[in-house]
């Protein structure tokens, strides 16, 4: 029990003096009275007080102090309940798998995460405030909302087709964190994998309510792909995957890898793989050409969309580079290896030359602008918009940020310097390595355009030159440097937002594979492909419409809860947090309670008169 | 209960100077020679003192020796001045300021009636007489009066004047002034036991109320256990404005009627209220008594 206002306590600590003051006013007194024989007959006559005058002037005293007690509770806006129990401020995290339909292709496990969440919304107490938020469209309600209120509009919300977007929703966590510090974030998911990475380190009061999938069996899915015809010679690609069983421990099951192009197979693989394992599969040299690249994970399972991945293969184009170096054989080695790239060495003591080359490698030397795409090497005294600062030999600790794509599939672990050299980085350069605190490398754009990768030591300088992740490195370098402009991407993820360089010029957008209603014109933050498959830009122009491919590649969305096997019956959703004590705010009600109590107290004041006056 | 309020020596000194009121007060118009009054004898001439009433002055005496003095007669028969003091519990009860001021009027009136040649007796009574002292006949008794007076009364139930009366004035050979000091709260009739004490050879009778301001408007509001002083009568009542003012009323209504009554038989009735100061209350009572003579 507690109170909204501390008033409260000193209205409660005044009813006693009040009962005092009514008690003194009514205690019996006696008194001699001089007068006693002229005031007899008189007394005799009006003032006799009946045989029911005491106990009824006792009960009319007890109910005028209840009266005056529950309107000091009131007055000091009592609330029931466990006074050491605050009222609660509680985030749900409303989310579901949009992708996850079940046979009639509603959303699968709708109905279990709002029955879950109103569930949880109910439990609260009355002064509890709840914050409704949807990782697919945001914040709802507009603000904190009374328990009943959030149930009711958790029961009246509808599945959308948008995907979840988990980052935009821990930002908006974050910053509802930040304002309302909730004494609890409830995250009521089927797929608790895909949260639990971004909640590990939040503190008790961020929870995962898991809700069994119904559409969940054995989920056999393709989890990572990558297409690498830049490391092939032209019309040729590697493909590597990655493949696992997320569904509950039981016997290992034979899968199927098919590899179509344009319909046609061109390469299959069969392997077996046991709940909870991961496989890696490679085909590392396929002759494709040119067309539309699937590869098929079969047998279809009850959740189809992670079982394909799609990927356009276009003809090859050789992208004309430049190097410029005065001696540095493992780099040019490396450049050369790629046979997506048609190099041409240029000595840096016989001048700069003039190029039209789209990838510019300076060894030892500053470029002359920043015109095309530049891998820089070591230049000794800096270049244009990065200082050099001196020398820093044999650095001995080199941190990465592995996750960078340039670095991808590349190891520093062997890396040793002789010799850094260190340089002042701008803004718009991104340090993905360090030595000692100084910039390894660094990749970005300058000047607005131009990507700059700066490495800002001498590949002679290490062995690490004679370690596989240099070739690589180089690789990815090249690829970003030759890459095309964003606007002709066409291969997405679920979840990814259109380019805006597109945006603009879209009239719509279909799922071109059918089956599919149109997608909606935007989501939270601009269009967001929702789901897997061919999707089909519908531009003002020719040149921007087109066909897009969209694949899911997401291990959290493919590994769901607790799937159920079909001869089990499904389990009900989980039970929700165990009621806190009742407490609720009981102003009106002691209101009420004081105004009953004084009409009962004039219904039972004993009448004191019996005649007239004289 | 015990001792008289304190009289200063400056009152007894202007007690002392207004004496002459005292002779009115014992013994009323007939000091004027009244018609149908026993004849007087002229016995001398005395000073003036102040408070001597002006109708007294020799004023051809005056214009030959341009000073004031007095005519003094020879009363044709001496009058005893009883001082009847009402010690009943009504008067006793609580710190007893109602007798105590009575007592202390007692004393002052003994004072005046020594120094006026009135021999003093002191009685007390409740429901009956309970004890008579003196007589005193010089101004030299009156601390033997004065201690008399501080004693403590002995106890008594009721109030019944004439049970008091009927020793004091029955079989009396000397005409007797009688002062009752006294709160007025008497269920026996008081009025007609006095006119019995007149009819009996009493000389002169005067009523000095105490008046206790208690006493003529209780507090009855609320709840009250309403007791009589003077017997085992109770009464439980939970009175209201109305019924309070009610009460006020009667109680003014019965001592108006006593003042009517005592009026009819001759009687003077003077108020000494308790709440003032003694001394003052005092003298303002006395010189009402014995208002200043016409010019």
């Amino acid at each position: 029990m507690g109170f909204t206002s501390p008033s409260g306590l000193l209205l409660l600590a005044a009813v006693p003096i009040a009962a005092l003051l009514l008690l003194r006013r009514l205690r019996r007194r006696e008194r001699p009275a001089a007068a006693f024989f002229l005031l007899r007959d008189l007394v005799d006559a009006l003032a006799l007080l009946p045989r029911s005058f005491l106990w009824r002037q006792r009960l009319r005293v007890a109910l005028f102090l209840l009266a005056l007690t529950c309107a000091a509770l009131a007055a000091g806006g009592l609330v029931l309940g466990n006074a050491d129990d605050p009222p609660q401020r509680v985030v749900i995290v409303l989310d579901h798998l949009a992708l996850r339909r079940d046979a009639e292709g509603r959303p699968a496990d709708w109905q279990r995460v709002t029955e879950a969440a109103a569930g949880l919304a109910r439990n609260l107490r009355t002064d509890d405030r709840v914050l409704v938020v949807r990782p697919d469209t945001g914040l709802l309600g507009g603000g904190p909302l009374q328990p009943r209120q959030a149930a009711t509009l958790i029961a009246g919300l509808r599945p959308s087709a948008l995907p979840s977007d988990t980052a935009a929703t821990m930002d908006l966590l974050a910053l509802l964190e930040r304002i309302h510090a909730p004494s609890l974030v409830a995250v009521v998911t089927p797929s608790p994998v895909r949260w639990r990475p971004h909640i590990a380190d939040r503190g008790p009061a961020w929870r995962i309510l898991p809700v069994p999938s119904a559409a969940a069996g054995t989920n056999h899915a393709i989890l990572d792909a990558e297409v690498r015809p830049d490391l092939m010679r032209a019309g040729r690609v590697a493909l590597f995957f990655r493949v696992g069983s997320l569904g509950e421990p039981g016997p290992a099951t034979d899968l199927g890898l098919t590899v179509t192009l344009d319909g046609r197979e061109i390469a299959r693989r069969s392997f077996r793989l046991a709940p909870g394992e991961t496989r890696a599969e490679v085909f590392p040299d396929l002759e494709t050409g040119a067309g539309l690249l699937e590869v098929a994970l079969s047998p279809t399972d009850a959740f189809p969309d992670d079982n394909h991945f799609l990927t356009p293969v276009r003809e090859r184009v050789t992208v004309p580079a430049l190097l410029v170096t005065e001696e540095n054989p493992p780099l040019e080695a490396a450049l050369r290896a790629l046979p997506g790239l048609e190099l041409t060495v240029a000595r840096a003591s016989a001048g700069v030359p003039g190029s039209k080359a789209v990838v510019r490698v300076y060894d030892g030397v500053a470029p002359p602008g920043l015109a095309g795409n530049l891998l820089v090497v070591a230049p000794p005294e800096g270049m244009h918009g990065i200082g050099y600062r001196g020398d820093l030999p044999f650095p001995s600790v080199v941190r990465a940020d592995t996750t960078h794509f340039l670095l991808q599939g590349v190891s520093l672990a062997n890396l040793r310097v002789r010799r850094l050299l260190s340089y002042e980085v701008p803004s718009g350069l991104e340090v993905l390595a360090s030595a000692d605190g100084r910039p390894l490398i660094a990749a970005g754009r300058m000047g607005g355009k131009s990507r700059l990768v700066l490495l800002a030591f001498d590949p002679r300088d290490t062995e690490w030159v004679y370690d596989p992740s240099f070739p690589i490195l180089v690789a990815n370098i090249a690829a970003w440097l030759a890459e095309s402009p964003e606007g002709s991407r066409s291969s997405f993820v679920v979840g990814d937002f259109l380019p805006q360089d597109l945006a603009g010029d879209v009239r719509g957008i279909v799922d071109s594979a059918g089956g599919r209603p149109p997608a909606p014109p935007g989501g939270w933050g601009g269009f967001r492909f929702p789901a897997p498959g061919r999707w089909r830009i519908e531009g003002r122009t020719s040149q921007s419409s087109g066909e897009v491919v969209v694949n899911l590649l997401d291990e959290s969305v493919s590994a769901s809860q607790a799937p159920q096997p079909p001869d089990r019956p499904a389990a009900p959703p989980p039970p929700p947090p165990a009621p806190r004590p009742f407490r609720a705010e009981a102003r009106n009600l002691f209101l009420a309670a004081a105004l009953v109590l004084l009409l009962l107290e004039q219904l039972v004041a004993p009448p004191l008169r019996a005649g007239r006056l004289p | 209960m015990s001792g008289l309020l304190p009289l200063r020596p400056a009152f007894l000194a202007r007690l002392d100077a207004a004496r002459g009121l005292g002779w009115r007060l014992f013994r009323g118009d007939q000091a004027l020679g009244a018609p149908g009054a026993p004849p007087e004898e002229f016995e001398g001439h005395r000073p003036y003192f102040p408070g001597d009433d002006v109708r007294w002055i020799d004023w051809s005496l005056f214009a030959r020796r341009e000073e004031f003095y007095v005519k003094v007669f020879r009363a044709d028969e001496e009058v005893e001045v009883v001082l009847l003091l009402d010690a009943s519990p009504s008067m006793t009860g609580g710190r007893a300021l109602k007798y105590r001021t009575a007592a202390a009027a007692g004393a002052a009136l003994a004072r005046l009636a020594l120094l006026t040649d009135h021999p003093v007796r002191v009685a007390r009574y409740a429901g009956r007489l309970l004890d008579v002292a003196g007589p005193w006949r010089s101004p030299d008794d009156i601390a033997a009066v004065q201690r008399h007076l501080a004693e403590t009364p002995p106890r008594g139930e009721g109030t019944n004047l004439a049970q008091a009366l009927d020793p004091l004035v029955t079989g009396r050979q000397r005409p007797v002034s009688l002062v009752m000091l006294t709160d007025g709260f008497q269920e026996a009739p008081l009025v007609s036991a006095l006119l019995q004490a007149l009819a009996r050879g009493a000389r002169r009778a005067a009523l000095v109320r105490v008046i206790d301001p208690d006493d003529l408007s209780p507090a009855l509001r609320g709840r009250t256990v309403l007791r009589d002083p003077e017997g085992p009568g109770r009464r439980d009542l939970f009175a209201d404005r109305a019924l309070e003012e009610a009460a006020h009323r009667r109680i003014a209504h019965h001592f108006q009627l006593l003042g009517e009554a005592l009026a009819g038989i001759g009687a003077p009735l003077h108020e000494l209220p308790v709440g003032r100061p003694f001394e003052e209350a005092f003298l303002d009572m006395l010189r009402a008594a014995a208002p200043a003579p016409h010019a």
